[in-house]
């Protein structure tokens, strides 16, 4: 019998495979090829404060708290404050919506901003000194994030502020039963922390305005939207009527008194309902919320009026004031008329007209006026002011709501970070225009202040969000929300201030079963499913920290699209090649 | 959740299959549990072309490549030869397709099989003759288009059940798998590892080119027949004890599966609907297999 070696061995070596086919470059065959740009989620993109709200639901799911607040500290000094008040358009556009219910982001920024009672600040290194000076007048929600940006930025920050101290509407105007002050005055300590200068009970005239652009590289007005326009009505000059805000102010600072029994309050915002509740707070029996439009167009929150409502406030739809009738100089009531929705106004909604013959007297012993402030700044009524805060005058910002756009405080925060952006700019001499568009979260949302600092861009700067249909539902069960709100009963409320609302549980729980709700849209966490389902072993692992998406092999990839079909969370599109 | 990673890459980039393909998943995961020690015996397939050209070969173990209906005689040749030589530790996996498996080699699988000839045999389903252009098999299931069984003349038998012919031989270890749950299909690959005799794999992997379905959907498709039940998952034990593997319940429907796939296009919904009937039988009747023996 022929053995093996007496075979050719030539001859054998021709049938046998020499080599692995790492030659040959399947890459070109490849039309479309996975892009792993980091993409903002769509709660992100809604924030107005740009929170990061992905990458701080990855560590908070992990209970790596102190991490989860650290990233919420680089865009937004006060998330326990945004966590309470803030309306969370966050929730509205979160994709899980889609799949049982919203994330409860709010709460869980909530539980991280009161982590800070253990953790500390958590605030990001501030860069190098520039030697540049900046004043904010206006030590409100928009111009306390402006100097904390300015400060982190590395600018000397100079705050003016009219009031004894910091807050702006934090702390004159959103009641301590929505906003306890501890929870406010904690998230204030980057003041000191950061070195900010803070001259409180120093109210900005004209001639200061003027000073400080002579004096300072840069000024910022942020000084919020505090003037009340009154009722325009007869009357106003009579004993029981109150302005909103004054009210509140005197409400918050424990020095109303006297309001009477029976209470009206004119509007249909947050300081209406907020006034109306103070009003009860404060011993009134019979408390009325007026609008003269529907529920529907109120702009104070849905979940604020019906806290109201449980409390004993009623709410009256279509009525406006007339005049205020009184008698000896001492207010006895209302005469109201009836509103009917007319014609859509500018805002879209149906302008009230009053209904002939409809007036009736209502019995009162004090009236509230709620309607909007007016913005008002000591630089000059008229600013012209684009998107990132700059005027006409190159070294004058403004933000909040003295500028233009929503009066929230998320939007002030948010506001308050682009004009520190913009002004950073400015004071550095950079090109803003070669700068800008890398700025936004999702491309139309919050700048993204860690972005610039780190000369990088924004998630979805170019415009790309995550979205439902980019979610892999697949991997991921359904599970009701974990973290819920619960409030004290509505007889223990009206007693005092002490807050209503609480996350139920032990909060460290609840922030990690609510975050672990999350998606994490857009954001990678190394799951690793591209990896395994790739064809063509073409996915290269993630090598850089949180939030860094893995990178491809375009030797290899034909460019199916596994990869980016099978990520749970949307990191990974698709696009055309060029070729 | 973490998914798990594969340790021993032992197919190399560069391979031809087309993009998207399941059965190169198959590979991937199959040699990650075998490793290195292990020698293929390949028999005419798709996989056959994969490897590319002579003198290249992108599986990084010996491989023989064989005539089309050899798999498992070629096998049982390998592992008499290791014997011979003392070697018991090297897995010897025959690694067909269905035209390979459930028509032209099952005289070879059937043969092995009663012999209990100590090889692994995995048969990966992309359900027809994809290497010679779609040709229909009896993996083939009812409805499907295939170049012979055009739409107007779509296959009118249902696909053959292959498990149940290999319990009928009495192996000692059988199992379906799907490339949409690597997890669960490599857990399978280990214990035919560490069994003796002739163990079974029945590994469904989407094909984009013969299904006519888009490449990003493989992972997807493999999942929607498991999560409909069209491919259950489960074992078999000694050809008897059997054991579901997952229990999609609620089962999502089976024309989530269906509708993606342009093989299935010409189909209406009276006819998918059919196909639902028949799932939910077939599902019936597995679950009732199993409860009568329980692994
Ligand atoms: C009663 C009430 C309840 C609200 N509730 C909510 C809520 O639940 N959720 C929400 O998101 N938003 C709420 N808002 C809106 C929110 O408070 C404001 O949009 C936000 O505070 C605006 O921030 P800002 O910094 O621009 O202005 P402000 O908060 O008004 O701060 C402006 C600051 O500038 C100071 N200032 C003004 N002029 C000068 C000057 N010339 N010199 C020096 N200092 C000056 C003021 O003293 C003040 O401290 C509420 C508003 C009110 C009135
Ligand atoms: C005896 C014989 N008949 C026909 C062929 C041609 N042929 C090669 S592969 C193949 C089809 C293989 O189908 P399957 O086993 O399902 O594997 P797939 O290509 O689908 O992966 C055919 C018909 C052959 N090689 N040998
Ligand atoms: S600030 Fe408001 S919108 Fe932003 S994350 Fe918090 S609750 Fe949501
Ligand atoms: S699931 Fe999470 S990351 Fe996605 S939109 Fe909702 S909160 Fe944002
Ligand atoms: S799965 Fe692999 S081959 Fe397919 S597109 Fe992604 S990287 Fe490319
Ligand atoms: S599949 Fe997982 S590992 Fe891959 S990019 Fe998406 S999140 Fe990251
Ligand atoms: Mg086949």
């Amino acid at each position: 019998m022929k053995e093996y070696a007496d075979y050719d061995a030539a001859a054998m070596d021709l049938l046998r495979t020499t080599r692995n086919t790492l030659a040959n470059k399947t890459g070109s065959w490849r039309h479309l090829r996975p892009e792993f740009g980091l993409k903002a989620a769509a709660c992100a993109a809604a924030c107005p404060a740009g929170n990061p709200i992905a990458r701080f639901m990855s560590a908070a799911a992990d209970g790596r708290f102190e991490e989860a607040l650290r990233e919420l500290k680089k865009e937004n000094p006060l998330p326990g404050v945004c966590g309470r008040v803030c309306p969370r358009p966050c929730e509205a556009a979160c994709n899980r919506a889609e799949f049982d219910e919203a994330v409860g982001t709010r709460a869980v920024e909530r539980l991280l901003g009161d982590m800070g009672a253990e953790f500390g600040l958590c605030l990001p290194a501030p860069a190098a000194k520039t030697g540049k000076r900046a004043a904010v007048v206006g030590g409100g929600p928009a111009g306390l994030s402006c100097a904390y940006h300015l400060a982190l930025s590395g600018h000397d920050a100079t705050v003016f502020e009219a009031g004894g101290e910091p807050g702006g509407l934090l702390r004159f105007g959103i009641p301590a039963y929505r906003l306890p002050r501890e929870a406010l005055d904690r998230e204030l300590g980057f003041i000191d922390a950061l070195g900010i200068n803070m001259k409180t009970g120093c109210r900005a005239d004209a001639a200061l305005a003027a000073r400080l652009l002579d004096e300072f590289d840069a000024v910022v007005a942020a000084t919020g939207a505090l003037v009340s326009p009154g009722l325009g009505i007869e009357g106003e000059g009579l004993a029981g009527y109150f302005k909103g805000l004054e009210f509140l102010a005197a409400a918050n600072a424990g020095k109303a008194a006297g309001i009477g029994k029976s209470v009206i309050v004119i509007g249909g915002g947050n300081t209406a309902v907020d006034a109306a509740r103070c009003a009860l707070r404060l011993g009134a029996e019979d408390v009325a919320v007026m609008y003269r439009r529907g529920r529907e167009d109120m702009p104070a929150s849905d979940e604020e009026v019906a806290e109201a409502e449980e409390e004993g406030v009623r709410f009256v739809f279509h009525a406006a004031p007339a005049k205020l009738v009184g008698e000896g100089g001492r207010l006895r009531g209302v005469a109201l008329m009836r509103m009917k929705p007319g014609e859509p106004d500018e805002s879209g909604r149906r302008k009230p007209e009053p209904v002939a013959g409809s007036e009736r007297e209502a019995h009162a012993d004090a009236v509230i006026e709620a309607a909007g402030g007016r913005a008002d700044n000591p630089f000059g009524r008229a600013l012209e002011v684009d998107e990132w805060g700059a005027t006409d005058n190159e070294k004058l910002f403004l933000c909040g709501d003295a500028a233009p756009g929503a009066r929230t405080v998320a939007s002030a925060i948010g506001g308050g970070k682009r004009a520190a952006i913009r002004a950073d700019v400015f004071l550095r001499g950079s090109d803003f225009g070669a700068l800008k568009g890398a700025l936004l979260v999702g491309g139309a949302g919050a700048a993204s202040a860690a972005a610039h600092r780190a000369g990088e861009s924004a998630p979805g700067a170019d415009g790309s969000v995550v979205r439902f249909k980019n979610v892999n539902t697949a991997y991921f069960s359904r599970a009701a929300r974990a973290a819920k709100l619960e409030r004290l009963s509505p007889e223990a409320r009206v007693s005092g201030f002490e807050e209503v609302a609480s996350v139920s549980g032990v909060a460290a729980e609840a922030a990690r079963a609510e975050a672990s709700r999350c998606f994490r849209c857009g954001e990678c966490d190394d799951c690793g499913n591209c990896l395994l389902f790739c064809p063509d072993m073409s996915i290269i692992g993630k090598t850089a920290g949180a939030g860094a998406a893995p990178g491809f092999d375009g030797d290899y990839c034909k460019g199916c699209g596994i990869c980016a079909r099978e990520c749970p969370r949307g990191v990974i599109g698709m696009i055309e090649e060029e070729r | 959740m973490r998914r798990a990673r594969i340790e021993n890459e032992l197919v190399s980039k560069g391979h031809v299959a087309c993009p998207g393909c399941g059965a190169a998943l198959a590979m991937r995961y199959a040699l990650n549990v075998l490793g290195p020690k292990t020698i293929i015996v390949l028999p005419a397939c798709c996989w056959s072309v994969i490897t590319n050209r002579h003198p290249e070969c992108c599986l990084e173990v010996p491989v023989f490549h064989t005539a089309f209906e050899t798999a498992a005689c070629v096998a049982s040749g390998v592992r008499a030869a290791l014997e011979v030589k003392g070697d018991n530790d090297t897995n010897v996996l025959a690694w067909a397709g269905d035209g390979g498996t459930f028509d032209i080699g099952l005289q070879a699988l059937s043969g092995a099989a009663e012999r209990n000839d100590d090889i692994i045999y995995v048969c990966y389903d992309n359900e027809a003759y994809m290497n010679t252009g779609v040709q229909r098999s009896s993996a083939t299931p009812w409805g499907a288009w295939t170049t012979t069984t055009p739409a107007t003349h779509f296959k009118g038998q249902e696909k053959k059940n292959i498990m149940e012919i290999m319990a009928a031989h009495r192996i000692p270890y059988a199992a379906t798998a799907s490339i949409s749950m690597p997890e669960d299909l490599m857990t399978k690959v280990e214990r035919a590892r560490v069994a003796r005799g002739t163990r079974f794999l029945h590994i469904f992997c989407p094909c984009p080119t013969g299904w006519r379905s888009s490449p990003d959907l493989t992972i997807e498709l493999a999942r929607a027949a498991v999560e409909s039940r069209a491919f259950p998952l489960y074992e078999i034990f000694d050809g008897a004890k059997r054991r579901l593997s997952l229990d999609p319940a609620p089962p999502a429907p089976v024309a989530d599966y269906i509708r993606p796939q342009g093989r299935f296009r010409h189909l209406d919904s009276a006819q998918i609907e059919a196909i639902q009937n028949r799932v939910d039988e077939e599902w019936l009747r597995l679950t009732k297999l199993i409860e009568n023996n329980p692994a």
